[in-house]
């Protein structure tokens, strides 16, 4: 375990992170389409913490990214910079083109954008239903039918599982199924691009296999293009086409799964560097 | 099924029990003038108590400040209506739509502030309007205030004379009906998709901005409503006391009581205030006054601790529920 030059410690901590095996098709298809979100020199500086230091990246129409990195790199303040709750230092941020930097998270929304929370935040005086309504009705701009929203909360409640929980308070749920909730929600509000913070920490490792393909029928079913952070190694190497990984708020590599854990510098940012070792 | 939650009065029951009772009241009081015109109060003060709780308990925005809304519209209607004339219906209508244009003024800059904050902008916002009726002298008449402020017409329906001078049992069905037009425009706002999105700014309104409610238009409707129904109650109150000066119109008391009522009562349900006001009134007429004729409004406070302390939800709490969708399923 001391010499690490070839990528195999990482390779093993992916490896041995779960003793119960998930097993998780590989993902084959390449996204093609045309770029959906761009950031472009993207900073946020809390007083001299830089803690996105000039991001740049691409997110193609259909993709699943994952976005991984060690506690404190910035994922999820790069998250609250993408989707409009926190101001950015410096940069730029194009969602179909259109600069969106400064817009309000509920006109992000609109636009089609949605996120979820690291630390799920459902609202408890109402129902699962009604948390979904509520996002089916104020997602999307203009006004729809009743009937045409309670037919996209009854198909939202089907696709996340939680049709037989509709009538339930949030907090006599169980933490997988607020997960689904919280993605139920972000889902509700028909956005094109989901950006999903930590949906899979909390669950077990069962609880994740039955997640995995959740997410990949979001992307192939729904079109929907994700952006994802995730703890689980395992789990983003296996549902992500492409990773961004970040450390101390710095991009250090954007490419395949498979190819981030030959890179010396991913492997330095999680297991150190040879000479501390 | 197993939900902690579960009401076991929906809240049109629990708004039909309280109207009937409100309506029966008078009788059970065999008309008499004093205690009617103690119940005139506590139904104006239940009715603000409703409206405040639309912003409160509906969207989540505590306001200390009432009194502002309360006093704009006391205003309006007894300046109309002594110096310019007006009819004191009209005057109504008025108080009420000043009412709610007060409240954007301090509302726009206010719901940038969240929590305690924003209630105590309003709270200062009330001190302001308090001071600006004591020293507009042209308008207002300062402290001296406003005397004589002609009550509600009479009404005619066919050979039926309603007169609002004479008796204070028709003042007090006029503002039963008030009250419970007030309680309609908050039951039919929750219901409503504005309703909702209130309830999601009311759960946590960093995520409500994230699936798309315009947080600030959100509160700032809730405020409004609030405010205006507020003021119509101020005007009422104008034309029902005849007097008025800047301490009685902007009293804390309008500011206080609301909230006082609507612990009491259980915020959670739409009825809850109008109960809580209903029934600390009762209390403190029958009960602490009789033994404690000095001082009894320290019972309030005491009452307040008690509530807050064995009973969070208040009186209604857990026992009437929304509606809730879903349920049905």
């Amino acid at each position: 375990m001391k010499s690490r030059t070839n990528g195999e410690g990482l390779r093993d901590k992916v490896a041995g992170a779960n003793p119960a095996p998930v097993t998780i098709a590989p993902m084959t298809q390449p996204a093609t389409g045309a770029t959906l979100l761009e950031a472009r020199d993207l900073s946020k500086h809390f007083g001299g913490l830089r803690a996105v230091a000039s991001i740049s990246f691409r997110v193609r129409q259909g993709e699943i990214v994952g976005v991984i990195g060690p506690n404190g790199a910035g994922k999820t303040t790069l998250f609250a910079l993408l989707s409009g709750f926190l101001p950015a230092t410096s940069g730029e941020v194009l969602f179909e083109d259109a600069p969106i930097l400064g817009l309000r998270p509920d006109t992000l929304c609109h636009l089609g954008m949605a996120r979820t929370f690291q630390v799920v935040r459902p609202f408890p005086e109402m129902t699962v239903f009604e948390n979904v309504k509520a996002a089916a009705v104020f997602g999307k701009q203009g006004r729809r039918s009743n009937q045409e929203i309670l037919s996209d909360v009854e198909e939202v409640l089907r696709a996340t599982g939680l049709a037989p929980l509709a009538g339930q308070h949030p907090p006599s749920l169980s933490l997988p199924q607020r997960k689904r909730l919280e993605v139920a929600r972000a889902l509700a509000t028909r956005p094109k691009l989901l950006l999903l913070d930590e949906v899979l920490a909390g669950l077990n490792p069962k609880e994740i296999q039955e997640a995995l393909p959740f997410i990949r029928s979001l992307n192939e079913k729904h079109r929907v293009t994700i952006l994802m952070i995730e703890h689980n190694l395992r789990a983003i190497m296996g549902v992500c086409q492409r990773i961004l990984v970040l450390n101390f708020g710095q991009l250090i590599f954007d490419g395949a799964p498979s190819d981030a854990v030959e890179d010396a510098r991913v492997i330095e940012a999680y297991l150190g560097g040879q000479q501390h070792a | 099924m197993g939900n902690l939650t579960r009401a076991f009065v929906s809240e049109r029951t629990a708004g039909c029990i309280v109207t009937g009772f409100v309506l029966a009241l008078p009788f059970l009081l065999s008309f008499n003038p004093y205690y009617t015109s103690v119940f005139v109060s506590a139904l104006i003060l239940g009715a603000v108590a409703i409206a405040w709780n639309l912003l409160a308990g509906v969207c989540g925005q505590v306001s200390f400040g009432h009194a502002a809304f309360f006093g704009i519209g006391a205003y309006t209607s007894a300046v109309l209506v002594t110096k310019w004339g007006f009819s004191p219906y009209l005057g109504l209508v008025a108080g009420g739509v000043f009412g709610g244009l007060g409240s954007l003024i301090i509302g726009i800059p206010a719901f940038r502030l969240r929590g305690p904050y924003f209630a105590l902008a309003i709270l200062g916002f009330a001190e302001v309007m308090k001071l600006l009726a004591l020293n507009l002298t042209w308008l207002t008449e300062g402290s001296l205030g406003i005397m004589n402020i002609a009550p509600l017409p009479p009404l005619e329906v066919g050979s039926l004379k309603i007169d609002f001078y004479a008796s204070r049992t028709t003042n007090y069905y006029v503002v039963a009906l008030l009250m419970f037009a007030v309680y309609l425009v908050v039951y039919f706002l929750r219901r409503s998709n504005l309703g909702l999105a209130m309830s999601a700014v009311h759960g946590d309104d960093e995520t409500a901005a994230g699936i798309g409610v315009n947080v600030f238009r959100t509160k700032a409707i809730a405020l409004t409503v609030s405010a205006t129904c507020t003021g119509v109650m101020g005007a009422f109150y104008a034309h029902y006391v005849r007097f008025l000066s800047p301490d009685t119109a902007f009293d804390g008391y309008w500011s206080v009581m609301p909230i006082v009522a609507s612990l009491f009562g259980g915020m959670s349900a739409l009825i809850g205030p109008m109960a809580g006001a209903l029934v600390i009134t009762g209390l403190d007429e029958f009960v602490f006054k009789r033994f404690f004729e000095t001082g009894h409004k320290l019972f309030f406070g005491l009452l307040l601790a008690v509530v807050i302390v064995w009973a969070p939800t208040g009186l209604l709490g857990n026992r009437v529920g929304k509606r809730s969708e879903g349920d049905k399923r």
